[in-house]
C-alpha cells in the first residue's frame, strides 16, 4: 500500500467532520496543508479543525485533528495534534506519534506503524483489530516498559553523579540542541522531523533528557538525520518507550549523532 | 602576569617541545537570559590537508576527539555559565595543523531584550602551573544577527606551541566558517 491507497482506505473507512462553517468538504489530503489553515488561523494558537469518525457507527473510533499555530526556524510552520476520543481510537494510535506537520504523510506513517490501522484496513472491523492489537501488546516478547526502564535505571547507577551531570545537558536548552541539529546536519527526514516536533511539545519535554556522548551509555534514543531508534531494542518504537515514560513518569534519554552536512548560512 | 589580548595577537603557549603541555581553554558567561541565551564552544581540530574528522570536532555532544587531547566540559550555574576545553598538544596527532576555538550563538531573539549586550571571557590556563596565560574579555551584542565568533587557533610554529587570537564574528554558521573562511572540509 503506498501513500496514496492509504488514504483512499482512511475515506473509505472514515468520515471528517469539522465545526468550521465555511471548511467545506474536508479531507486527509489537499485541504490539511499547513499553509493553508496557518493563513486562516492568524490569530489562535490552538483550534480543534476536524472530528474524524468511523463510518460503520460500531467500531466507535472517534479522534479529533487540532491545528496548533506555532514555528520552529525550518522545522514547522504550525502543527497538527490528533487527540483520541474513543478507547478504540486510543489503541489505534497507541505507540505512534501524534503530532505532524503533513496529515497525508501522517496516516500512511500511522497506517505503517498501527498494527490495529493495518488490520482494520485489511477486514473493516474494530473489534477484529483490536483483538489483534491486544495480543500483540500481551503476547511473549512484547515491549516491557518496566524491564526497559530497570535496565535504565540500572545503568544510571553505575556512575556517579558527577559523571551523570557531565553526561546530561542542559534541560532548559533543548530547543538550541534541536535549532544545532537542524542548522548543522543535512536535511532531516519526515519521521525524524515528527520526532523533534515531539521533543519540543510539552506533552514529551519534562520526560526527555538530552545526553552526550561523554559515557557509553546503551539505553537510550538515538536521533539521526533520517532515522529515530531505540538504541540496543531495534524492534521496539520510539513513541512506545516514551509514552510509557510519560505515564510512568520516567527519564527516557535521547542522543543525537550529528553529521555536520548542512548548509553553511 | 595575565595578557590582556586583543585581535591579531600572538601568544606563545609551550616554549619547547619540552614545556608542560595541559591547558585549559575557559569561556565565561553571565548566565542572564537563562534557557534564550547560550554561547557554545568548539574546539575543531584541522590537519594538514585542510580535512576535519567529524569525530575531531569536540563541543557539548561530543565530549572528546579521536586522540583524547581535546577534552570539552560546561556547567551552568545561576549567575554564569562556563564551557571549558581541556587541550594537551602533546597529545595532538602528528597530522594536526591547528586547533580552531570557535564560538555559536544561540539567541531566542523574541523573548529577549534586543537592545542587551551580553559580556563574555576566554581565558587559557596553564594547567601544570596554573598560572592564567592569557584572558581576552569581550562583549556581545544581542540585536545583531551573528551566528559565530571565531576565538582563535592553537598551532605550531617551529619548536612552540602558539594561540593566535581572531575575535571576530560572523553571521555565516559554524559550518559555513570552516568552509568559507578556513577553506576545511568535514569527513
Amino acid at each position: 500500500m503506498d501513500k496514496n491507497n492509504c488514504i483512499e482506505h482512511m475515506e473509505k473507512f472514515f468520515q471528517l467532520d469539522t465545526e468550521i462553517l465555511w471548511l467545506k468538504n474536508p479531507d486527509f489530503l489537499m485541504q490539511s496543508r499547513i499553509f493553508y489553515y496557518r493563513s486562516n488561523f492568524r490569530a489562535i494558537n490552538e483550534i480543534k479543525v476536524l472530528t474524524a469518525k468511523s463510518k460503520n457507527l460500531q467500531d466507535d473510533i472517534v479522534f479529533d485533528i487540532y491545528f496548533i499555530r506555532a514555528e520552529f526556524e525550518t522545522l514547522f510552520n504550525g502543527y497538527f495534534k490528533i487527540v483520541p476520543i474513543t478507547s478504540t481510537a486510543i489503541a489505534m494510535f497507541e505507540g505512534v506519534s501524534k503530532i505532524c506537520t503533513d496529515l497525508g504523510e501522517y496516516f500512511y506513517y500511522v497506517y505503517q506503524n498501527s498494527e490495529f490501522l493495518k488490520i482494520y484496513f485489511a477486514t473493516g472491523n474494530a473489534a477484529n483489530s483490536l483483538e489483534h492489537h491486544n495480543r500483540k501488546k500481551t503476547k511473549e516478547g512484547a515491549f516491557d516498559f518496566k524491564k526497559y526502564k530497570e535496565d535504565m535505571y540500572l545503568e544510571i547507577s553505575s556512575y556517579s553523579q558527577d559523571e551523570f551531570s557531565e553526561l546530561v545537558l542542559n534541560r532548559d536548552l533543548t530547543m538550541k540542541y534541536i535549532s544545532n541539529f537542524i542548522k548543522l546536519n543535512s536535511k532531516c527526514s519526515e519521521y525524524v522531523k515528527m520526532f523533534l516536533i515531539n521533543m519540543l511539545s510539552a506533552v514529551y519535554n519534562k520526560n526527555i533528557c538530552i545526553i552526550n556522548n561523554g559515557y557509553n551509555i546503551k539505553n537510550h534514543i538515538l536521533v539521526d538525520t533520517q532515522n529515530v531508534r531505540v538504541n540496543n531494542y531495534p524492534k521496539i518504537g520510539v513513541y512506545d518507550v516514551i509514552e510509557n515514560a510519560v505515564k510512568n513518569n520516567a527519564l527516557v534519554l535521547v542522543k543525537f549523532n550529528y553529521d555536520f552536512k548542512g548548509g553553511g548560512k | 602576569m595575565t595578557i590582556e589580548v586583543v585581535s591579531g595577537q600572538k601568544v606563545i603557549l609551550t616554549k619547547s617541545l619540552d614545556s608542560a603541555s595541559r591547558f585549559t581553554f575557559k569561556m565565561e558567561v553571565k548566565n542572564k537570559f537563562k534557557g534564550l541565551f547560550d554561547i557554545d564552544l568548539f574546539a575543531i581540530n584541522v590537519d594538514k590537508n585542510a580535512m576535519i574528522n567529524k569525530e575531531d570536532i569536540v563541543y557539548y555532544n561530543n565530549v572528546k576527539d579521536r586522540q583524547k587531547s581535546i577534552i570539552y566540559s560546561e556547567t551552568y550555574d545561576y549567575e554564569l555559565f562556563e564551557k571549558k576545553i581541556n587541550l594537551d598538544v602533546k597529545l595532538l596527532s602528528e597530522t594536526t595543523d591547528k586547533v580552531i576555538m570557535i564560538s555559536t550563538l544561540y539567541k531566542s531573539l523574541a523573548e529577549i531584550d534586543k537592545d542587551k549586550y551580553i559580556e563574555f571571557t576566554f581565558s587559557a590556563r596553564d594547567r601544570t602551573t596554573s598560572s592564567i596565560v592569557f584572558k581576552l574579555s569581550d562583549k556581545i551584542s544581542i540585536s545583531e544577527k551573528k551566528e559565530t565568533l571565531v576565538l582563535g587557533e592553537v598551532y605550531k610554529y617551529k619548536d612552540t606551541w602558539r594561540f593566535n587570537t581572531v575575535n571576530n564574528y560572523s553571521d555565516e554558521n559554524l559550518l559555513g566558517v570552516l568552509r568559507n573562511i578556513y577553506n576545511t572540509q568535514i569527513y
